[in-house]
């Protein structure tokens, strides 16, 4: 077949699709999510909560996250202001910079549309590996993003595990046969995460079964609650609440026992359309680190709404109900006591407090 | 105004028909040509060409999305065009990565001249397309119909480019193995 005969049979794709492809309205990206780089990901989690809450406002354009140069100083190309790797504009420390980042891509069919994650931290939370699934290929290296090359790409081999009690066809282990090139071994023989970036999400309930989440989806016994305050247009971090005795656990309990229809919508910026301007959240931390795409972080809004990160290349949206809202709103206020003092009134972490950062780096 | 009114408007061969959807259109039409031919003049011209095209295809033609319509041919006038300056030598860098993105699961063993065989690999590629979960799909159409960058793409989706690099890849894999499955020989 001649490309030019594949281009002009393109004219007559169904108009449905083409229309639909024209939908989405350019944007830029609020936040650009890196995988394998421990080292960015420490960096990433401490400022990505510094800059989240101010994400998720109503329907207002969403300050971008640069990213710019980062970890490797020699052989990071300098970006567009001059600046080098591991630098960071003083000016502006919100902004996060990577010029080059590792890139590992399962080249296996089954498993194509699985995107590699952080190290699985089997020591802890009490994540175990499953049974042998079968044998891939890992096509990895380095991406530069200041000029969109690829440099030291190897292919290499790798096998796949069942996460104890996690359904495969939302993420799987993946491990290394070989080990890195790099000082630095961004690749080696621990349990990768590998999540499913074409996980089907239907409900809430059939998520957390499928994460095997009565076991792994232990809630942090604290929230943060994020309000927007009627002199600023951004939600900030106005506490951080501890449950009493035992009442996290009812918290995350009665948050395993709802509901409702989900959908992935786009990262951030259309979560926060979606969401009700001003609505107050609570913040909670996942134990469950499945991989830097399922991250950490989940939003109970008083609108009926929860808002789980980082699956896939978007935000999990559940409808749970006011009233299951109410309830866990209810429990919360009942339950939970301020820990004054953590934030400044801007809603970011005193400078000499340290932020509760989600820990990604390898063991 | 309304679609349907434009195309009444060009039914009953009033003008107004062509500033109203110029007016509407006007700047998605440019993007549709300058994307592939990478030059603004040119996109002007290509977009000049589609108005009268439109002019003497409507009616007959009753198009069931204006829009689409008028970006098929903006993209048929491009790519026409594009054709001509690759034989000068001149022409868009965009849609030379496509054509080269293409020629990777497209080899030139087998023709589709045939206006059968040209439906039924239009059937077969649609089916192909409807398959797809609608990221992939969407991203597959910005690149081979809009010809859009892939960092435009990652713009409008959000995610990183490399992202789409390899959703490109693969979804042009899947397509290699749909195609060589319905009986093409590539």
């Amino acid at each position: 077949m001649k490309t030019n005969e594949f281009f002009d049979a393109m004219e007559n794709i169904d108009p449905a699709l083409i229309e639909r492809a024209d939908k989405k309205a350019v944007r830029k990206r609020p936040m650009i999510k890196i995988a394998a780089i421990a080292a960015a990901f420490a960096l990433l989690a401490g400022l990505t909560i510094a800059v989240l809450p101010s994400m998720l406002k109503g329907d207002e354009t969403i300050k971008d996250v640069v990213v710019w140069a980062n970890i490797f100083t020699m052989f990071s190309p300098r970006n567009e202001d001059g600046l080098i790797s591991g630098e960071i504009d003083p000016s502006n420390k919100a902004e996060i910079v990577i010029a080059e980042s590792a890139f590992a891509e399962i080249i296996s069919d089954d498993y194509a549309d699985y995107t590699i994650g952080s190290v699985i931290p089997t020591a802890q939370n009490g994540v175990t590996i499953g049974e042998k699934l079968g044998e891939i290929e890992i096509r990895t290296g380095w991406y530069h993003h200041a000029d969109g090359t690829e440099s030291n790409v190897v292919t290499v081999k790798a096998e796949i595990y069942e996460i104890g009690g996690v359904a495969s066809k939302a993420a799987v282990a993946v491990r290394y046969l070989e080990k890195g090139i790099f000082d630095n071994d961004f690749y080696s023989y621990k349990y990768y995460y590998a999540v499913n970036q074409n996980y089907e999400l239907t409900t809430l309930a059939d998520f957390f079964t499928d994460l095997n989440a009565g076991v792994y989806l232990n809630l942090s016994d604290y929230a943060i609650l994020l309000e927007v305050p009627e002199d600023k247009s951004e939600s900030i971090r106005i506490d951080k609440y501890r449950f009493s005795d035992g009442a996290g656990e009812a918290f995350s309990e009665l948050l395993l026992s709802l509901d409702g229809d989900g959908e992935i919508v786009g990262y951030y910026e259309e979560a926060g359309v979606r969401l009700k301007r001003g609505a107050r959240a609570l913040e909670l931390t996942f134990h469950l680190q499945t991989s830097s795409r399922f991250t950490h972080m989940i939003y109970v809004f008083d609108n009926g709404t929860i808002a789980i990160e980082g699956i896939g290349d978007g935000v999990a949206i559940f409808d749970i109900g006011a009233d299951a809202a109410d309830s866990l709103w209810d429990l919360f206020e009942r339950s939970a006591h301020p820990e004054k003092g953590i934030y400044a009134d801007d809603g970011l972490v005193e400078a000499t407090t340290s932020a509760p950062v989600n820990e990604v780096v390898p063991e | 105004m309304d679609d349907n009114k434009i195309i009444e408007l060009f039914f009953a061969r009033n003008e107004r028909a062509l500033s109203e959807s110029q007016q509407k259109y006007g700047r998605y039409i440019e993007a549709v040509a300058e994307n592939i031919l990478g030059s603004k003049e040119d996109a002007e011209e290509v977009s000049n060409d589609t108005w009268l095209r439109a002019w003497n295809s409507i009616p007959p033609e009753n198009p069931k999305s204006l829009k689409v319509y008028l970006g098929t041919l903006a993209r048929n006038l491009s790519f026409d065009r594009y054709r001509r300056m690759a034989a000068e030598k001149r022409g868009g860098f965009e849609v030379s990565l496509c054509l080269e993105e293409a020629e990777e699961f497209l080899t030139d063993t087998k023709s589709v001249s045939e206006e059968y065989e040209k439906r039924e690999f239009t059937k077969l590629l649609n089916s192909f397309l409807h398959s797809l979960p609608d990221r992939e799909c969407d991203i597959f159409v910005r690149r081979y119909f809009y010809c859009d960058s892939t960092a435009d793409i990652a713009n409008r989706f959000a995610v990183k480019e490399p992202n789409v690099l390899v959703i490109l890849s693969r979804t042009r894999k899947k397509l290699k193995k749909a195609l060589e499955k319905g009986g093409y020989t590539l």
